[in-house]
C-alpha cells in the first residue's frame, strides 16, 4: 500500500518523521456493525491510553474486515518511533482487547470484545529523517 | 384606434411573449419555417455558444481539485455545474437523500475534514461519542471524526485514512 503523507516542516530539526498503519484484524468474521463499534472503542483507547501517538486514528475496512490505525510519529531516532508503536501496540493489548502476542484465543477473554483481535501487520514509512 | 395599429400593437406583444419562452425557438420558428414545440413558461434552454467567444476555462478538474497555473483545462459551454455533480461517484445515501446536509462541528479543522468527504461525495452521520462517521462512495470503509482532536496530529492521521478511502484519487 503506497502512502505518501509529507510534511512540510518535517526533518527540519533533527527529528524523524514517519507514518505508521497497524492493521488489527479479527481472529473471525465479524458484522459491519461490531467493526464499527470497535473502531469507535479503540479510537477511545487510542485518545486516552496512546499520548505518545496523539492524534492516533482508528479506522474501518470492510471490504478486509480490518481496523487501520494511522500514526504520525515524530521522535528523535528510528528507534524511538518504533518504540513508540511497541508502546500503541502495548496500550491496545491492555485496554482494547487485542491479544498481538498469541495467534491462538486470549486470555483476557473476559474483558475482550466478542471477537478476538490481533494486530495482523503493520507499516512504517519514514517521512523525514 | 385604426386596424393597422392593433396588428402592430398585436405583433409586438407575440413577439415579447416569444422572447420570454425562448429566443431559440423563436428564431427556429422564424428563420427555417419550421415550428417548434412551444415551451412551457418558465423553461431555460440554454442557447449555443456564440461564434467568437473563447470558452469558458476553468481553474479546477471535474473532480474538484485545483489546478496549478498552466493546467487549465478548456471545457465546453455546455458543460455546467449540474453536469460535472452528476457524473461524480456518491454514496447511495446520497442518492436516496438529495436533500440530505452535511452534519457541522465546531472544531475548524474537524468540520473541513467532513466538508471534505461530504463535497467528495461521502455520505456523513453523526455516531456515538460525538464523532461523526464518514463512508466513501463505495461503502467499503468507515472514518470517524471527532468533534475535538485529541492532538495536534489527528488532522493528517485523518487525512491519512480518508485519502486510503480514496478521497481526492
Amino acid at each position: 500500500m503506497a502512502r505518501v503523507h509529507p510534511l512540510d516542516t518535517a526533518g527540519n530539526d533533527g527529528t524523524t518523521t514517519a507514518n505508521a498503519v497497524l492493521f488489527v484484524a479479527f481472529r473471525e468474521p465479524v458484522p459491519r456493525d461490531q467493526l464499527e463499534a470497535v473502531t469507535l472503542r479503540l479510537q477511545e483507547v487510542l485518545d486516552e491510553y496512546a499520548a505518545d501517538a496523539e492524534g492516533a486514528s482508528a479506522s474501518a475496512n470492510f471490504a478486509t474486515s480490518e481496523i487501520e490505525i494511522d500514526l504520525s510519529l515524530v521522535s528523535d531516532s528510528i528507534s524511538a518511533v518504533h518504540e513508540t508503536i511497541a508502546t500503541v501496540v502495548r496500550a491496545l493489548e491492555l485496554h482494547g482487547g487485542i491479544d498481538s502476542a498469541t495467534l491462538g484465543p486470549s486470555s483476557r477473554s473476559a474483558t475482550a470484545p466478542a471477537a478476538e483481535m490481533t494486530v495482523r501487520s503493520s507499516e512504517t514509512q519514514l517521512v523525514a529523517a | 384606434m385604426t386596424p393597422g395599429a392593433c396588428n402592430s400593437r398585436r405583433l409586438t406583444h407575440v413577439s415579447a411573449a416569444a422572447t420570454l419562452r425562448g429566443a431559440a425557438s423563436s428564431s427556429s420558428a422564424s428563420t427555417d419555417g419550421r415550428a417548434s414545440p412551444p415551451l412551457a413558461f418558465g423553461t431555460l434552454r440554454r442557447l449555443p455558444p456564440a461564434a467568437g467567444v473563447p470558452p469558458k476555462v476553468s481553474t479546477r478538474d471535474p473532480s474538484g481539485q485545483l489546478l496549478l497555473r498552466g493546467q487549465e483545462q478548456s471545457f465546453p459551454a455546455t458543460l455546467g455545474k449540474v453536469e460535472s455533480v452528476s457524473l461524480a461517484a456518491m454514496h447511495p445515501k446520497r442518492h436516496a437523500n438529495p436533500n440530505a446536509t452535511r452534519p457541522t462541528l465546531r472544531n475548524r479543522d474537524m468540520d473541513a475534514l467532513v466538508r471534505l468527504a461530504w463535497d467528495a461525495g461521502w455520505w456523513c452521520e453523526r455516531g456515538g461519542n460525538n464523532h461523526v462517521k464518514c463512508y466513501p462512495p463505495n461503502n467499503s470503509r468507515m472514518v470517524p471524526i471527532p468533534s475535538t482532536p485529541s492532538g495536534s496530529r489527528t488532522k493528517a492521521n485523518k487525512l491519512a485514512a480518508l485519502r486510503r478511502g480514496g478521497l481526492g484519487a
